[in-house]
């Protein structure tokens, strides 16, 4: 677990105002209270994707919302797809073999 | 490392301002996190941020450039990126009703999970997955059959074996040439959608062969044999006399092979009446005192439709 204090020590492009106002537009949730917050590993990694958003690419702050909620869905629907690969891989083969070619066909008319 | 200004792909002379500019468009591109897939999106993000670190602080730039400091300057150590976190799916800051998005879409998900949730946790000792590609093949490739090479995207070289009557849309399935398996496991097979192109002349539809013919005016009136070709070859039809542009005559079994019955189609072969290229002096002296062609309307039934 990492204080606000600790973040910003350890990523000097990061700054309170920055946090305070991610957090306020539901882009971070840290655990815990307003005073002490807690950012576990992955809040940091995604306050410093926030601040990449905003430094490096150069993304406003209404525009970063929008790149951050996209960005969700993709890494949600990785999920999903994995987990549905996952189950897929544990089918018999013939089954695999007739979703394989269901996706063919389906590929193919797209 | 390669020159940082032919990473960010500026002129040496660029300015802050282009520099900026630059890193920017390929960061958008190339940042980690806007490419969860993609392994070597990391290598090329890193490799732009460093050229950007150097070139974007004046200071750096000008011992570069007087060639007083190496492209690699300090090596930055690999920092993580959020998909690397939580199995790489965001975690907690996944979407909102996303829980019960299997129903969400459509019903598929849930379907296929159904009650097989708990597979056994066996998932990962499998067979390579299948690969689909889509190859182009010509049409009398097609309809004879014959071997098409194809180059496969990860440099392989295959003969594909297309079965005689192949149809457009149909799919053949390559054993084993699929992605390769894990775990000693057999490679997954590859699908080939195959597109028939289309041929100068020859129509196919269904099993059928509809092909149009030209025919002087005198293989029209007067009848007699011409060649045509067919899928198979030339053969020889017979043109009735008093034949005319849009007759149709049918060569039996000279169409494509349905693969299902084992029957082939029939080739139809519409004449078309040609005149002469060059106008021949005789031919019009004979029409000229043709009585019986000044007689005969061909425009005779429009008129009821006008």
């Amino acid at each position: 677990m990492t204080t606000l204090d600790e973040l910003l020590r350890e990523h000097r492009r990061l700054t309170a105002v920055h946090v305070e106002r991610w957090v306020a537009r539901g882009l971070l949730h840290p655990a815990g209270s307003v005073e002490a917050w807690s950012f576990e590993a992955i809040d940091v990694a995604r306050a410093r994707l926030l601040a990449d958003l905003v430094d490096d690419l150069g993304f406003d702050d209404d525009s970063v919302g929008t790149v951050v909620d996209l960005v969700d869905q993709v890494n949600t629907l990785r999920r999903q797809l994995d987990l549905l690969g996952q189950a897929i891989a544990g089918q018999p083969a013939e089954t695999r073999e007739a979703i394989a070619r269901a996706l063919a066909r389906l590929t193919a008319k797209g | 490392m390669t020159d940082p200004y032919s990473v960010l792909g500026v002129p040496r002379t660029a300015s802050e301002e282009d520099i900026r500019k630059a890193f920017r468009a390929l960061a958008k591109k190339h940042h980690p996190d806007l490419n969860p897939g993609d392994k070597a999106a990391e290598a090329k993000f890193k490799e732009i941020s460093q050229a950007n670190e150097l070139l974007s602080d004046a200071e750096k730039r000008r011992r570069f450039d007087a060639g007083e400091i190496d492209a690699t300057g300090q090596e930055v150590p690999p920092r993580g990126f959020y998909r690397d976190q939580a199995g790489g799916y965001g975690g907690k800051y996944e979407r909102a009703g996303a829980h019960d998005s299997f129903v969400d879409m459509g019903g598929v998900f849930s379907e296929m999970f159904g009650e097989r949730r708990g597979y056994g946790g066996g998932g990962f000792d499998m067979s390579g997955m299948p690969v689909t590609y889509s190859l182009r093949v010509p049409f009398l490739v097609a309809a004879r059959g014959g071997k098409q090479r194809v180059d496969l995207p990860d440099g392989k070289t295959l003969d594909i074996d297309i079965p005689e009557g192949t149809t457009d849309g149909q799919t053949l399935r390559l054993k084993g040439q699929g992605m390769p398996g894990s775990q000693g496991r057999p490679a997954g097979d590859a699908y080939v959608e195959i597109r028939v192109e289309p041929h100068a002349f020859f129509e196919a539809r269904d099993n059928d062969i509809h092909v149009e013919l030209p025919v002087t005016i005198t293989e029209a009136a007067l009848g007699g044999k011409v060649r045509v070709p067919t899928v198979a070859g030339p053969v020889m039809l017979n043109v009735p006399a008093g034949s005319n542009t849009g007759t149709s005559l049918r060569l039996k079994g000279r169409g494509l092979l349905d693969r299902r019955s084992g029957q082939r189609g029939d080739q139809y072969v519409k004449l078309k009446v040609v005149m002469p290229e060059q106008p021949d002096a005789k031919l019009k002296e004979f029409l000229e005192n043709w009585e019986a062609g000044k007689a005969y309307d061909p425009r005779q039934g429009m008129e009821q439709f006008t």
